[in-house]
């Protein structure tokens, strides 16, 4: 079932050459891996820019948000079995 | 000599939808449609291909899909992937030609006239596309590509082979597809001209061609008649726009369809000061200003109502617009509830620097830059008319704004 979350997380990841690839995050005591981005986005909200990543993790699915004003990542949203 | 022309029409297969299940693994394989919640007001905006093949289209309404398949998965649209999508896309073209045109959010026209010599290298660059758009939107994303020597022919075929199809239409083919064609599977013949067409005892391709030109210019006017009698021979002359040539925006506008019919003033007042801050937003974003403003409504029963006014000199302030709306709806008896607004500025100029007459006029004016830069620091509406503090539930939609739940 789909949650609407917005939790702050911790979000470990790689800068690619030309990306950034979200490899892990950490919620509700659990490290959770990221096997696969699958759609990235992004948005202006005035002048911060916003990042959207849905991700795969496990079979379940998590929706990430990175703030780059306020370098601070947000689960939005996850659809999950456990 | 003459060169013919290579025109690519590349259609994004159930953009939307597709979208959707390319961000969210769960929805794959399963009929989905993008639209409001099951029970509201709103209509299907995209179908997945699941649901296609379970007859489910856009424009339905929820009730009568979900009539068609009762495991229907109801998506709500999220405009802010499908515009990036859309414009990774159209960065993928641009690769393959300077001459792409736009033709709406999931579609696109490529000349590829000197880039492709022959059939093998149209279907290579074809597939090409294919391929990138799948790298880099995701393996889930498809597209559909057509090939003639014209636009019209083009976007005929892309349609011809869905999903993830590429058909050529070439001379040796054009008259077995067009023999074996609707009226309206051409771009230009809607719903409306088909049924007018037909009241003319002409259904078929076969009996367009035969139709005397001169009764279609009669009927349809000379530019529309003419270009139906072409059609049917599969004749286009349209150039691919180049995104670098494209024309300037004829007029800027939003609607918003109200999450129940009112009679209600102030409610309708409200969203309509909203609109005409994002309207007067754009222009001044655009440094564009308007002439002419339509401020519009549409009844429950779907008639309409509104005002329209051309000023003397060219506006971009969103008050003066709000201004023209509230006068007539203030002193005006709806004959019905409504249920959407608008509003439209056209006849439009760049770069108009007239200072007002008025001395109230020139303040306003100096002020809105400083709002404008307050609002692009920290976002739409973070400093608004006070009228506007209880629209703080309104939020951006696909097509225009809804009331949050």
């Amino acid at each position: 079932m789909l949650e609407q979350i917005n939790q702050q997380i911790e979000v470990l990841v790689a800068f690619m050459r030309d990306r950034v690839m979200p490899l892990s995050f950490s919620w509700n005591n659990k490290k959770h891996s990221i096997n696969k981005v699958n759609l990235v986005n992004s948005e202006r909200i005035g002048r911060d820019k916003v990042y959207y990543y849905s991700v795969s993790s496990n079979g379940n699915y998590f929706k990430l948000c990175f703030n780059t004003e306020s370098n601070k990542w947000l689960l939005s949203e996850a659809y999950y079995d456990n | 000599m003459i060169i013919e022309r290579t025109i690519f029409h590349i259609d994004m297969d159930s953009f939307f939808a597709t979208i959707e299940q390319q961000a969210r693994p769960y929805l794959r394989g399963r009929p989905i449609v993008v639209s409001g919640k099951e029970g509201s007001r709103s209509v299907i905006v995209a179908s997945s291909v699941e649901a296609k093949k379970l007859g489910i289209k856009t424009g339905m309404l929820p009730f009568e899909a979900k009539a068609l398949c009762k495991a229907l998965i109801f998506v709500e649209p999220d405009g802010l992937k499908y515009e990036n999508a859309s414009r990774k896309m159209i960065e993928i073209f641009k690769q393959y030609t300077e001459k792409v045109e736009v033709f709406s959010i999931d579609e696109a026209f490529l000349d590829m006239t000197g880039y492709c010599k022959d059939a093998e290298q149209i279907s290579c660059s074809a597939r090409r596309i294919k391929a990138q758009i799948k790298a880099e939107l995701g393996e889930w994303v498809t597209c559909s590509v057509g090939v003639a020597k014209n636009k019209l022919l083009a976007k005929l075929a892309s349609g011809l082979d869905k999903p993830d199809g590429l058909f050529f239409i070439n001379d040796q083919n054009k008259e077995a597809v067009l023999s074996n064609i609707e009226l309206d599977d051409f771009c230009g013949i809607g719903r409306r001209i088909k049924k007018h067409l037909s009241d003319l005892g002409v259904d078929t391709v076969s009996k367009l061609r035969e139709y005397p030109k001169a009764e279609l210019c009669r009927i349809f006017g000379p530019f529309y008649g003419e270009k139906l009698q072409n059609m049917s021979w599969g004749e286009d002359n349209e150039p691919v726009t180049s995104y670098l040539q494209q024309a300037e925006a004829k007029s800027v506008g939003r609607s918003y369809t109200l999450a129940k019919n009112t009679f209600d003033k102030t409610e309708i007042l409200t969203v309509l000061l909203h609109l005409c801050e994002k309207t007067g937003r754009e222009l001044r974003r655009n440094n564009l200003a308007g002439k002419t403003i339509v401020v519009y409504w549409r009844y429950a029963d779907f008639t309409h109502g509104g005002v329209r006014k051309t000023f003397p000199g060219y506006l971009n302030d969103s008050f003066r617009f709000y201004e023209l709306g509230k006068k007539k709806i203030s002193n005006f008896k709806f004959p019905n509830a409504v249920r959407l607004l608008g509003i439209h500025v056209s006849n439009l100029v760049k770069d108009y620097q007239q200072l007002p007459l008025f001395s109230k006029d020139r303040q306003q004016k100096k002020l809105l830059p400083y709002l404008d830069e307050i609002n692009d620091r920290y976002g739409e509406l973070t400093i608004k008319p006070a009228f506007l503090l209880k629209l703080n539930r309104l939020r951006n939609k696909v097509g225009g704004f809804r009331l949050q739940d």
